[in-house]
């Protein structure tokens, strides 16, 4: 284990013992004392506080993320009996049996593939081979199919931008069990757990949901696709895609939308009390920097954003309307 | 100790690099065989190459494969380990019954915290880490933890300092 010097020995046995729940008044007196002896006594106090913070935070989480914070603690009290199985198995069958381990641990991250993909943050334009282009969001996911016989994209996550050449054939997004087929121009297709939103830039599209109902959406238009069919969006089509120019356009929408929203854009979690995520919301945000966003909501709504760390930020109802 | 001099780029890396072309198919090869993903396995020889470039005295290396699977074994065991601790956490919001949805993006950075806190109290056992977290998150008191775990105050004692100075080892 690493030594620490005299000091930082000296803080840890301190809030060991001040921690036992048996520190006596004389304790606290002889800690007061130590404290002002010496400046580094002061110094190594505030370090071993701060690691012992910045270590514990993400199980110390509040709010909805008690359970997640607890599933982690449970995770980490498991670990080294759980270690003691990989190690035995790694040590029996050499690296081979990790393999196994491996594709039966499942995961989390989907597989890479040939896959396009944007991370917290990102934008970026991937060139297809038929002339088109899509532009993707922050931790957005497509996979290209382009083939002598068809040309298209599976969009896997969040949000594609298509600039679709004109060809031959018609270009094809596949979302979930949505397709949405152009002939040519620019759209826009996000995609969340349940269901798709599409929208016609500059030329019309047909969109068919995943119950088989289709519609043809004119330029400027969108629609949602579920599978229960279509529903209508009132959204403008170029509002929806301001996110290119790393803006989020909001006109009357849930500030639980909004945070949805700047997610890709921001590490750690953000998680939005479900009182506050009814609010209504309406302005321009700037996506590349959600602190900037935050601060804005903050000031319009009656929101208060709690920032623990870059691990955890909470936007709870201020106060005063917690209380009526 | 907390800093490490890095050795200097010449003449070791010229060596790094002649390992690493030699070689390199060879190992991407290998851990593609052990991995699911190409990407994980190209990842892992990205990194086992920069691993390479801090190991002292390259030249004098006579097994380059055995030594580039020495390094890669570590790598390897550190990419189950982290593996297993989603798993683990898994197991444990299915437990819990958390119906609070988590995205995957939200997974991956529990993931990182999990696995961060896991590396810093790396060496404690499972009653170690219990008594710890009892004590620093819950605000039990020695008596009380020894009684919940059924050890002594004196060791409790031992295992929160113990904890204590681990995670002063790592912060920055």
């Amino acid at each position: 284990m690493t030594q620490h010097d005299a000091a930082t020995r000296q803080a840890i046995d301190w809030v060991v013992r001040l921690g036992s729940g048996e520190a006596t008044d004389a304790d606290q007196h002889r800690f007061d004392t130590w404290l002002a002896q010496h400046p580094d006594h002061s110094a190594a106090w505030a370090r071993v506080g701060h690691a012992l913070d910045a270590t514990l935070a993400p199980l110390r989480a509040g709010g909805n993320t008690g359970a997640a914070a607890q599933a982690l603690r449970q995770a980490l009290v498991k670990a080294p009996a759980r270690r003691r199985f990989l190690r035995g198995s790694l040590a029996l069958a050499g690296l081979g049996a990790g393999g196994a381990l491996v594709l039966s641990a499942g995961r989390w991250f989907d597989g890479r593939g040939s896959a396009l993909a944007t991370d917290t943050g990102e934008r970026q334009r991937f060139a297809l081979p038929d002339g088109s282009s899509v532009l993707l969001n922050a931790r957005s996911r497509a996979v290209p199919d382009v083939s002598p016989a068809s040309r298209g994209l599976r969009l896997e996550r969040g949000a594609a931008l298509v600039d679709a050449a004109a060809g031959r054939l018609p270009f094809l997004v596949r979302s979930g069990e949505a397709r949405i087929a152009s002939d040519g121009g620019q759209f826009m297709v996000s995609r969340d757990d349940e269901r798709s939103l599409v929208a016609a830039i500059d030329r019309p599209l047909v969109a068919t949901a995943p119950n088989g109902h289709a519609i043809s959406l004119q330029a400027g238009s969108s629609a949602w696709l579920g599978v229960n069919g279509i529903d209508a969006s009132d959204r403008d089509a170029r509002s929806l895609a301001a996110w290119q120019r790393g803006v989020l356009e909001v006109g009357d929408q849930s500030l639980g939308q909004v945070i949805d929203a700047l997610r890709p854009y921001r590490t750690g979690l953000l998680r939005v009390a479900s009182r506050a995520a009814r609010l209504r919301v309406m302005g321009l945000f700037p996506l590349d920097d959600t602190e900037r966003a935050l601060d804005m909501l903050a000031a319009t709504l009656p929101i208060r954003v709690e920032r623990y760390s870059r691990w955890l930020t909470l936007v709870e109802p201020r106060d005063e309307d917690a209380a009526t | 100790m907390r800093s490490r001099l890095l050795p200097s780029p010449a003449p070791g890396h010229a060596d790094a690099h002649r390992i690493y072309s030699e070689h390199q198919p060879w190992l991407l090869q290998r851990l593609q065989a052990r991995l699911q993903h190409r990407q994980d396995a190209e990842d892992l020889t990205a990194e086992t190459f920069v691993q390479l470039l801090t190991q002292p005295d390259l030249a004098s290396i006579r097994e380059p494969r055995a030594f580039l699977t020495t390094l890669a074994r570590r790598l390897l065991f550190h990419f189950w380990r982290r593996r297993d601790l989603e798993q683990a956490y898994l197991d444990a919001v299915r437990q819990i019954g958390d119906t609070h949805a988590i995205g995957a993006d939200e997974q991956a950075m529990l993931t990182e915290a999990l696995v961060r806190i896991d590396r810093a109290l790396d060496g404690l056992s499972a009653t170690a880490r219990k008594a710890f977290l009892f004590s620093q998150l819950d605000g039990l008191t020695y008596a009380q933890i020894a009684t919940r775990l059924n050890i002594s105050v004196m060791t409790v004692r031992r295992h929160v300092a113990r904890g204590i100075a681990c995670c002063c080892a790592v912060a920055p």
